[in-house]
């Protein structure tokens, strides 16, 4: 039984891996038509000549530090607040976050923001973008970092402060040094999802807030542009790069 | 005698150890007969190796004088009372004893389960769920699934351990009763040698991988074949080539007459046990000699000056080891 | 630390108050209103956006997402269970193969949807390949079909089920498998009765994940169905964006919230085991 299972791991791995694979040759491809005509770079020069992905990716890379940087304080804080007592509230909230439809999320958003915009004199742009990103974050950031905090010594606090810390240098100097694994790995999580976000992007983004997503997909729904397959191909290779450290974090 | 399981110089090789090194062994039909030595000493591996869930490296093992070493468990008739159970939690207590009997197709289920069940006083309690029993109960679903089969060879590993002490001594009576009642030889592995001591009727004792001892109770306590089975198998003082056992030693405020040995000592401490006291003395040497003495005899102080004798025949004459 | 907690608190209450609670509410709100002249929301309260969900055309719509994300998560059983055995089983190589499974899970979701694109098309790499093997005489439309948009749903969730299954299996004890040999039981007979029966939590868990990911998908029946297979996600959408219907929009979100708390109920009761 057991070389079956490897034969049909290598068949499951191949379904997993191989579109993407496929996808990334066919970015050095000097045709533009799927026939392999040569290694070329010539897409991946068009793509980074290309403004407006350019200011697309400049952008995503801005939402996804800002979100980051929010959602993780906000989730780490909070997964130590549950930890010490559970609120049930909290709790429910963050799961039903957790499963709510992207679309759900978005279009709630998107009529919220609208509620808000009657009585202020902004619009949708990049700050309603990274605030749509921190919320549905936050959810990520208490689970993993939860996760860290349920394998961790209660002891060891109450030692600190047997020792004269206060409660919030027993948390800033015995806690958050040991959970800044499961804090690092918590943030690239939410950046790596913020950078990819187009469902929830696409509803509350202004005009001036493009990310790398939606110009992606309107490339894709435009008709078969070589260029995206370049980019995607960077995606691939930068997100997976990034996940490969966020799970060498978590093992450690 | 007859045997039913022989191993011949079986061997069980990791990457960095010899779990198991050149064990030769019979088991003889219809005995209680115990694998026993401290942990990590291969007793297990044995085990496994005949139930089928190791491959030996090297050595023969043969069941009913067949080899089975190239059999998997499923078609070897030896069954394994495992240490936690491993009773399936989702089936109750009557499927998880029908289970080997379904898996064999046998047509009438009914008796043989309905006999294991009265034979393990396990009437009213057919419908539960492991998590629904006691632990002595969940024994006897596992002694019961196995004996329903009737193996030619039952493996009992360490069948004791999981249960409450005040429990355990009533049960190993009735392990030995059970074992005489079908007749089934038992291979039991176990760490406890007062247990190993009390039930069986064969011993062999294992140490680091090897074979020690083989021999029934009262040579392997009275006649240790070496220093390493006199000591796991009961105290022992050690006198050069000498061991002592503390219960055949006395304790006197003056050397003892006649054809006695004895040694002049210090005392230093008692230990009160409950059943008896165990006296420390200092013969001089640095080396401390235990002495049991009983609980309402005389008391002996730190610091007493004393005699402890014992008789040549109760001296176990060991070597040391170059 | 109690007085410290409120504040560890504060900052996640508030926002998920503002972004999450307040906004769920004004969806709900709005499902109650009416669609103004201009696409906007006013009164009067009114039922008719709930009374409007009996259409055949959104109960054919609601049906269809229904039906492809139970042949989705029927798949991903199929294909996702096989696959947490390999990965319960492989021993020590055990990390590096996870990482296989999760790591283009997280690479971008819509790149992934789009190298389906890619390979779908008409002049796309599998039609190519199939014309040229001799398999097919001429290029077919396979992208915008229902077939590409349940293969993009089991593509993109798989991992879904794939990981609960995993946790449940590497948590099974290995003397109940022992055990099952020990008793006569061969490597296939073990598996249906011991080895699946107890894995039946992760399998459910799995399953109700990839259900109501399948359910509530967008970019997927949007990408690669092409809008000729839309399903209720991307109904919601659209009545968001290009009809301008608010209030039906809200209440259609809110029936598809409804259908994914109702399935999640038997996850809650085990939540214990982690959220995912």
């Amino acid at each position: 039984m057991s070389r079956w299972l490897s034969l049909y791991a290598v068949a499951a791995y191949s379904f997993l891996h191989l579109p993407l694979v496929v996808l990334a040759v066919f970015s050095f491809n000097s045709s533009r038509y799927t026939r392999w005509e040569g290694f070329s770079l010539v897409w991946y020069r068009a793509a980074f000549e290309d403004a407006q992905l350019g200011e697309a990716a400049v952008n995503s890379f801005l939402i996804g530090v800002a979100a980051t940087a929010l959602a993780t304080i906000a989730g780490t804080l909070c997964a130590y607040g549950l930890w010490k007592r559970q609120s049930a509230w909290i709790t429910t909230t963050l799961y039903l976050s957790l499963v709510t439809p992207e679309i759900v999320i978005g279009i709630a958003l998107l009529a919220f923001y609208q509620w808000v915009f009657r009585f202020l004199s902004i619009q949708l742009g990049i700050h309603t973008v990274i605030l749509a990103h921190v919320m549905f974050s936050i959810a990520y950031v208490v689970t993993v970092v939860g996760a860290r905090l349920r394998t961790f010594d209660a002891g060891l606090e109450e030692a600190a402060m047997d020792l004269g810390a206060t409660e919030w240098q027993a948390f800033r100097r015995v806690t958050l040094p040991q959970l800044l694994p499961g804090v690092a790995s918590a943030a690239l999580l939410v950046f790596i999802t913020s950078f990819d976000d187009y469902v929830i992007t696409s509803l509350v983004a202004g005009v001036d807030s493009e990310t790398l997503p939606m110009v992606i997909y309107a490339m894709a729904r435009r008709g078969f542009n070589p260029a995206v397959n370049a980019i995607s191909t960077l995606i691939v290779f930068g997100l997976g790069v990034l996940i490969l450290a966020g799970e060498r974090l978590r093992e450690s | 005698m007859d045997s039913v399981l022989e191993l011949r110089r079986v061997s069980k090789h990791y990457l960095h150890h010899r779990a198991v090194d050149e064990v030769t062994l019979s088991v003889p039909r219809g005995s209680l007969f115990s694998l026993v030595g401290p942990s990590g000493c291969g007793k297990t591996t044995t085990l496994r190796l005949v139930a089928g869930f190791e491959q030996p490296s090297g050595g023969e093992l043969l069941l009913n004088g067949s080899r089975i070493e190239h059999l998997p468990p499923y078609e070897r008739n030896v069954s394994t009372v495992f240490q936690n159970y491993a009773l399936f939690p989702h089936l109750s207590a009557r499927q998880n004893i029908e289970f080997g009997l379904r898996r064999r197709g046998t047509a009438d289920l009914d008796s043989p389960v309905r006999k294991v069940i009265e034979l393990l006083r396990l009437a009213g309690k057919e419908s539960r769920r492991p998590h629904q029993m006691s632990g002595g109960e969940r024994q006897r679903v596992a002694l019961a699934r196995s004996l329903v089969l009737e193996p030619d060879l039952l493996l009992l590993d360490e069948p004791l351990s999981a249960l409450d002490p005040q429990l355990r001594k009533q049960v190993r009576m009735e392990l030995k009763s059970l074992q005489r009642r079908v007749g089934i030889t038992f291979l039991l592995v176990t760490h406890d040698q007062e247990e190993a001591l009390s039930l069986s009727d064969g011993i062999a004792v294992m140490n680091r991988g090897r074979l020690e001892q083989i021999g029934d109770p009262e040579q392997i306590y009275l006649r240790p074949a070496t220093r390493f089975v006199a000591s796991f198998v009961g105290a022992i003082n050690w006198l050069g080539n000498v061991g002592v056992r503390p219960e055949s030693t006395r304790i006197a405020q003056t050397p003892p007459d006649g054809d006695l040995r004895s040694k002049a000592a210090i005392v230093r401490s008692s230990t009160f046990l409950g059943n008896c006291v165990h006296v420390e003395a200092d013969l001089g040497d640095g080396a401390m000699f235990v002495v049991e003495t009983p609980r309402d005899g005389d008391v002996f102080p730190p610091g007493e000056r004393v005699h402890v004798w014992w008789h040549p025949s109760d001296e176990i004459f060991l070597p040391e080891q170059p | 630390m109690t007085r410290l907690r409120a504040w560890f608190l504060a900052p996640s209450a508030l926002l998920l108050a503002a972004l999450f609670l307040i906004p769920l509410g004004i969806i709900c709100a709005y499902s109650l209103m009416t669609r103004g002249p201009y696409g906007g929301v006013s009164g009067p309260w009114t039922w008719d956006n709930y009374a409007r969900l009996p259409d055949p055309l959104y109960l054919l719509i609601l049906w269809r997402s229904l039906l492809y994300a139970a042949i989705s998560t029927a798949l991903c059983v199929l294909m996702g269970f096989p696959l947490a055995l390999f990965l319960a089983r492989s021993g020590h190589r055990r990390n590096l193969y996870l990482a296989l499974v999760i790591v283009p899970f997280w690479t971008s979701f819509l790149v992934r949807t789009y190298a389906w694109m890619f390979l779908l098309r008409e002049t796309g790499l599998i039609n190519s390949v199939l014309v040229w093997l001799g398999i097919l005489e001429q290029p077919f439309e396979m992208l915008y079909t229902p077939f590409a948009v349940i293969l993009g749903l089991v593509y993109g969730y798989l991992p879904f089920m794939v990981l609960p299954i995993y946790a449940t299996l590497e948590r099974l004890d290995r003397s109940l498998i022992e055990a099952a040999a020990d008793l006569g039981a061969r490597p296939l007979e073990s598996l249906f009765r011991i080895v699946i029966p107890l894995s039946r939590p992760g399998i459910l868990a799995g399953s109700v994940l990839v259900f109501i990911s399948c359910l509530g998908a967008y970019l997927t029946p949007d990408l690669l169905g092409g809008g000729k297979t839309i399903m209720i996600g991307n109904l919601v959408q659209n009545q968001f964006t290009s009809a301008r219907d608010w209030p039906f929009g809200s209440a259609l979100s809110l029936l598809l919230m409804l259908v994914v708390m109702l399935l999640l109920m038997p996850v809650l009761r085990r939540r214990q085991e982690g959220l995912l």
